[in-house]
């Protein structure tokens, strides 16, 4: 049973100032290990009340940005505001407003889960007793046992409890639900829902693009230390590419492809190698009946390419705005090559 | 396609041996080269200083008559040649840290990968279970002879050269060396088997050390000496391995046969580690509760979350140092024959230091001695907070909202108060004790003083520490390289008689004898006012470095 959202004291929680507009922004952010780029030139703006979603392959500096936005590590150059403050000279009031789950949950061994919400509640001060034993409820959380006999799953769950009842406006999740099982990633995503329906903003890193596309609004796309894409969703997609199949006679099938090539595109049967999974079964022999292909197509060459399928007389075209999981794919192998 | 076979049995034991080797090789080799320097340079140190026995006589007898003396090292037997006053002073300090380094490798080698998970990795990879626990103890058994046949060895070359030393004292000692450091680290390897975590056996592996020391300490302190100034080998000498020293008397009596039994006890310690290990599960102790606990933990700043986190090994520490200056008050009747008595040592050892700066000497170190002890629980408390900065923890304390320094301020107030209550505590005790053993002997102020005048030693210490882990974190452990090498020459400094620059750098070396007539204190003003500078410098450090679990 959820409650009703407590009161949002959360979104005047004292640590915003005059004259910032976003819970987060960053301009500029480079960080430097040595010789090492982790993060280069990189921005990020996340609206308030809206859930962000931070995309990017293994490596690519998203923990090094969530780092960079608690105040653990100080950027080598670029400006950063978090709630309004710059957290690498003010991390206390800055993570005073943020609520963060990390990557690699890690909590004192010793303590049993109880005493591990405790610290972390009397440590923070403003903090909810009431929703917190909701969460527990809601996530099933054996709190009577030692924090070192703990699962990954149940190490997490401890800090997600203490970050959905802690009242700050701004919530930092690093794949907040790579240890969880199913069940207990619906509830995660009533709480993110329920978080934003009381006015709070999440930043949420994950890898799991079904939870993205069901959760976030908007997206930032992170590659190699640097921004690849960012903006709303919804026309990330349109904007980005769209998904093309038809049905193409055999026989025209070669002389297509020289003309799509002409324009520095390709469309490919599904079973050659290409990752897109292919939606129809296998066609019928090569040779005497069709052949089926797909492809990705860039949003201007959409018209273009429908016109060469219509003349080569190809049947059944399909033409949908790509999926997360094929935009997140085009940006991440062109980071493999 | 061709088939891998799979690795031997042995293979695997080979390739984990060098995998055990690769990670602790710094560890291994720190201990080995230590300890060996020691035994190195201390042999040359007495010839130096004391080429001739006779030379020793009044040293001999003062260190005799002073109790404190006997009970860290038990009696010193006649007539004091070189090898036996080795064994007793820099063996009994070898033997002490060669069973601290027998358990503290136990631990690592044995448990921490499980608690860590490497272990589980290297299972998963299809080795039998049996393969990483042999390679582990294989290090572990050879580390500990290796100890051993290298003080055996330099003993025995030392003897080629200086004549009072004898090859049979060389080797009987190696052969100590070797049989108390491995006991003890089979000792810490059942404790493994038997505590819920690394940290817990440790603990109980140290406790097991301790009770050892005072099995030893307390019959030779107590006992009436013979003609040659020998204490009676009693049982507690034979189940001690630290009273093993007396039962083998190196450079006196070489016992050899005694090794058969130690041996023995050796081999029923490693089956019952094994045999333990087949009984528990993966990852937990067979004395381990399991039981959950409602227990709360309210606590609303990163002070009172230090000092809750600290109160178990606060009252670990404050046993041993609390107890220990009992046990040396308590002991501090045995001056009395120096300072009351008519024979020829006594009236020596007055006429040369005078009544008061008898009693002065004996509390001035036993008070270095607790000192000691305090400034590694202060250390060790501040040190604390890198490893929660490399174990995750700090991050998660500080991002509820805390301030960059505020767990290292916390950490570094945890280890002032903890460490002052502690000195008070044992200060009160050897106050206490010492008056119904001495009367008015014992001058209240005094005894006290040298307690609470080594504080700032811990907090000097305790204050580099800070600035350790903010300026240099990644090289923080070195402030351990320090304590040791202050310790030892707090410790042996007396006879090893270093440059005096070089002991003007003890921090433990600064308390002043109360006796005379005006004390020098502004020694001590300095060290406390490094202790306070490292807070100072610290806080600005911490805020400008990333936190990293590198």
């Amino acid at each position: 049973m959820t409650s009703k959202p407590s009161t949002p004291s959360a979104e005047h929680a004292g640590t915003e100032r005059l004259g910032t507009e976003h819970p987060v922004e960053v301009r500029g952010l480079t960080k430097r290990f040595g010789s090492f780029t982790a993060v280069e030139d990189f921005d990020l703006t996340v609206q308030a009340g809206t859930v962000h979603g931070f995309l990017g392959p293994n490596g690519a500096g998203k923990s090094t940005t969530m780092r960079v936005l608690l105040g653990l590590y100080r950027p080598s150059s670029g400006t950063v505001r978090v709630l309004g403050h710059d957290p690498a000279t003010h991390p206390a009031e800055a993570t005073r407003g943020i609520s963060s789950v990390p990557g690699d949950v890690s909590l004192w061994p010793n303590l049993t889960g109880r005493q591990a919400l405790d610290v972390l509640a009397g440590l923070r001060g403003r903090y909810s007793h009431r929703r917190e034993a909701e969460l527990i409820e809601r996530f099933a959380l054996d709190t009577t046992k030692k924090v070192r006999s703990y699962s990954t799953g149940n190490r997490q769950k401890v800090m997600l409890v203490a970050a959905f009842a802690a009242e700050a406006p701004l919530l930092l999740l690093d794949e907040p639900t790579a240890g969880l099982d199913p069940l207990m990633e619906i509830e995660f995503g009533r709480c993110v829902r329920e978080a934003v329906g009381q006015g709070r903003t999440v930043l949420l890193s994950s890898h799991l693009l079904a939870e993205v596309e069901e959760l976030c609004t908007e997206v930032t796309i992170i590659r190699d230390g640097r921004l690849v894409e960012s903006g709303h969703l919804e026309q990330m997609r349109h904007l980005a590419a769209s998904s093309v199949t038809a049905s193409v006679p055999a026989a025209r099938a070669e002389e297509l492809s020289a003309r799509l090539a002409e324009r520095g595109l390709r469309l490919a049967r599904p079973d050659d190698g290409l990752s897109a999974p292919s939606t129809a079964p296998a066609p019928s022999a090569e040779g005497q009946g069709e052949v089926r292909l797909r492809g990705s197509v860039d949003r201007e060459q959409v018209t273009g390419v429908l016109g060469l399928l219509a003349e080569s007389g190809a049947q059944d075209i399909t033409c949908t705005p790509a999926s997360l999981e094929e935009l997140f794919l085009r940006h991440y192998e062109v980071g493999a090559r | 396609m061709s088939r891998a076979q799979p690795t031997s049995g042995s293979g695997q034991y080979r390739r984990l041996i060098r995998l055990v080797l690769r990670r602790h090789w710094l560890m291994l080799g720190a201990w080995l080269g230590g300890l060996l320097l020691l035994v190195v340079i201390t042999a040359p140190a007495y010839e130096t200083t004391y080429p001739e026995l006779s030379q020793r006589t009044f040293m001999v007898e003062s260190l005799r008559a002073n109790t404190a003396t006997t009970l860290l090292y038990g009696p010193l037997p006649d007539p004091g040649r070189l090898g036996q006053l080795l064994v007793w002073e820099t063996g009994t300090y070898v033997l002490v840290l060669g069973a601290l380094m027998g358990i503290l490798l136990a631990v690592a080698l044995v448990r921490r990968p499980e608690d860590e998970g490497t272990l589980e990795l290297i299972r998963s990879t299809g080795t039998a279970p049996w393969v990483p626990a042999a390679a582990a103890l294989t290090v572990l058994i050879g580390q500990c002879l290796t100890l051993g046949g290298g003080a055996g060895l330099i003993l025995w070359v030392q003897a080629q050269r200086i004549a009072e030393l004898t090859e049979s004292g060389a080797m009987a000692f190696g052969l100590l060396v070797s049989a108390v450091s491995l006991v003890f680290a089979l000792i810490a390897v059942v404790c493994c088997q038997l505590a819920a975590d690394a940290r817990t056996a440790r603990s109980w592996a140290l406790i097991v050390l301790a009770a050892a020391f005072l099995a030893r300490a307390v019959p030779d302190a107590t006992a009436t000496l013979d003609a040659s100034h020998r204490a009676p080998v009693t049982v507690l000498h034979w189940i001690s391995p630290l009273g093993w020293a007396q039962v083998v008397a190196p450079y006196t009596d070489d016992q050899m046969g005694p090794f058969l039994a130690f041996g023995a006890a050796a081999v029923v310690l490693l089956g019952a580690g094994l045999g333990l290990s087949a009984r528990r599960e993966y990852r937990s102790g067979l004395l381990a509760r399991t039981r959950g606990s409602s227990a709360r933990m309210r606590v609303r700043s990163p002070l009172a979350f230090a000092l809750r986190r600290g109160v178990g090994s606060w009252v670990g520490w404050t046993v041993a140092v609390v107890g220990l200056a009992a046990l040396f008050a308590g002991m501090s009747s045995g001056i009395l024959e120096l300072i009351e008595g008519s024979d020829a040592t006594a009236q020596i050892v007055q006429q040369m230091l005078g009544e008061g700066s008898v009693t002065s000497m004996f509390f001035r170190m036993t008070a270095m001695f607790g000192g000691i002890l305090r400034a590694i629980y202060a250390v060790g408390t501040v040190l604390r907070v890198r490893a929660d900065e490399r174990e995750g923890l700090l991050d998660v304390e500080l991002t509820t909202g805390r301030r960059r320094w505020e767990p290292l301020v916390a950490a570094l107030l945890t280890a002032a108060v903890g460490s002052l209550v502690m000195l008070l505590l044992a200060g009160g005790v050897t106050a206490l004790v010492a008056q119904g053993q001495l009367g008015d002997e014992a001058a209240l102020d005094e005894t006290l003083g040298y307690l609470v005048l080594q504080w700032p030693a811990a907090l000097c210490l305790a204050g580099l520490a800070t600035v350790m882990v903010a300026g240099l974190p990644r090289l923080s452990w070195l402030m351990w390289a320090l304590v040791t090498v202050s310790a030892t020459l707090a410790w042996l400094g007396g006879l090893l008689d270093p440059p005096q620059w070089l002991m003007d750098l003890v921090v433990f070396e600064h308390v002043p004898d109360l006796s005379v007539g005006e004390p020098e204190f502004w020694p001590l003003g300095v060290l406390a006012g490094i202790g306070v500078a490292g807070l100072l410098v610290a806080v600005p450090l911490m805020r400008r470095r990333d936190l990293s679990r590198a």
